[in-house]
């Protein structure tokens, strides 16, 4: 087991994590239905979202730094089942907001931002995807949406 | 009847097969579709930055709200965008807009599975099947398609329209373990063995309990059926072939499979079409 220090602890955390639209964890009593439902817990047990609820409601912010905060998939298998009414999956996409703002952002995760707030969207047909949907009887797609995320995000 | 017609950005791109099938499906049952140009719906993006996701969804509500239709979504994800968007909109974004919040909210969005069950009906679609689907089908919902409760009528476990389509081509709609969990898409550029892991359960819970899996998300059909062979490292030979729930219904209208893109479909389907097709 892992020592805790006090003093370290960031008693705002969940202040902070409210601020990106996390919604009241102080309900969770850690009884853990969400990861006895959590198909990623079943296949990595580094997700464990009552311990993260855990770790934010002490205050850790170390959380913010780990690579597991990053593996909830967004099922809503545990939201559906909490009987204390926490949106957890809310709660994931909070922390991993703070976790951006704060400077931790996986490479993948940003390479997709980046590609979809300046393209206006995640897949681009290529030349090739654009034969394959001839062959099928589909028109070839040559759409520029750039304006669209520049209106989008001129704010 | 008609709709507007928003596939996404991913369909076009890695489910070609799915968007004609669909095209065709409706045709055949009159439903008539208007495309809509347009841009992601933020979905990619919320884990960066929720906000700037919203106002991707908010802006595609937006360009629907011009037109009367009720928008019709091909993916799960783009319809929990966007069903999410209108339940708490951004009033300053909207402003930016020129449009006021009711205008947005009442846009209508529905899956093309719900238009399909709701709205034509299983009757109509029953009186239109010409050749039934003789076979077990594993359906997968995916997660998007009936959660969080908050946005959709559909039991949030316990799912029943998707498996009452397949009947009603013909098809027997087995009951499996986690039917209604996830397919590891969402993880695919987190982490990739997380996702593999969590496709490979589902996978291995149909294993010589079905003759084919039905989905109705781009993103589901490309971990069970475009990462099949990397699923396979890890459970053994599958070969389970994954239709979109067009091709199926396509079929049982009498629709000729060359015309429902299988020649996209990465798991070969030729045996199960020779089982089943008269």
């Amino acid at each position: 087991m892992r020592e805790i220090n006090f003093s370290e602890l960031d008693r705002t955390l969940t202040d902070k994590v409210k601020e990106f639209n996390g919604h009241d964890i102080e309900f969770c009593y850690q009884c853990g239905t969400c990861t006895a439902s959590c198909p990623v817990f079943e296949v990595n047990a580094d997700y464990n979202p009552r311990k993260i609820i855990r770790m934010l409601l002490l205050g850790m912010k170390e959380v913010l730094t780990e690579d597991f905060v990053w593996l909830c998939s967004s099922c809503y298998a545990c939201q559906e089942r909490c009987p204390q009414g926490v949106l957890i999956p809310e709660l994931m996409r909070a922390v991993k907001n703070l976790a951006v703002s704060e400077g931790y952002t996986p490479e993948g995760v940003q390479e997709q931002y980046t590609k979809v707030i300046t393209e206006g969207v995640l897949y681009k047909p290529s030349s090739y995807d654009n034969r394959k949907r001839k062959r099928l009887g589909l028109e070839a797609i040559d759409d520029d949406y750039t304006d669209d995320v520049a209106k989008i995000f001129e704010g | 009847m008609k709709y507007t017609l928003y596939t996404g950005c991913m369909i076009p791109v890695t489910a070609p097969h799915y968007e004609v099938s669909a095209k065709k499906v409706c045709e055949s049952l009159a439903i008539e579709l208007e495309p809509l140009k347009a841009p992601c719906c933020g979905n990619p993006i919320k884990v960066v930055n929720a906000s700037e996701a919203a106002k991707m969804a908010l802006y595609i509500l937006w360009l629907a709200s011009e037109r009367e239709n009720c928008v019709m979504t091909l993916c799960s994800a783009c319809t929990s965008s966007l069903l999410h968007a209108q339940k708490k909109v951004d009033k300053k974004f909207l402003d930016q807009l020129n449009v006021d919040a009711e205008t947005i909210q009442n846009v209508r969005v529905k899956h093309f599975i719900k238009v399909l069950h709701e709205d034509i009906g299983l009757k109509t679609i029953e009186k239109n099947i010409k050749i039934p689907i003789n076979a077990k089908a594993a359906v997968h919902y995916g997660c998007h398609f009936h959660r969080p409760s908050s946005l959709y009528t559909e039991d949030p476990e316990y799912p029943h329209s998707l498996d009452e389509l397949a009947e009603i081509c013909g098809a027997h709609s087995i009951e499996y373990r986690r039917k209604s969990m996830c397919c590891g898409s969402p993880l695919m550029g987190v982490d990739f063995d997380v996702s593999l892991k969590m496709t490979s359960k589902k996978l291995q819970d149909i294993k010589n309990a079905a003759d084919f899996m039905v989905v109705t998300c781009p993103g589901c059909a490309f971990m069970f059926d475009g990462k099949q062979k990397s699923v396979e490292s890890i459970t053994g030979e599958l070969n389970i072939p994954v239709l979109f729930y067009s091709q199926v219904l396509g079929l049982a209208l009498g629709i000729p499979p060359e015309e429902l893109g299988f020649s996209m479909n990465r798991v070969r389907v030729d045996s199960l079409l020779e089982k089943v097709l008269p």
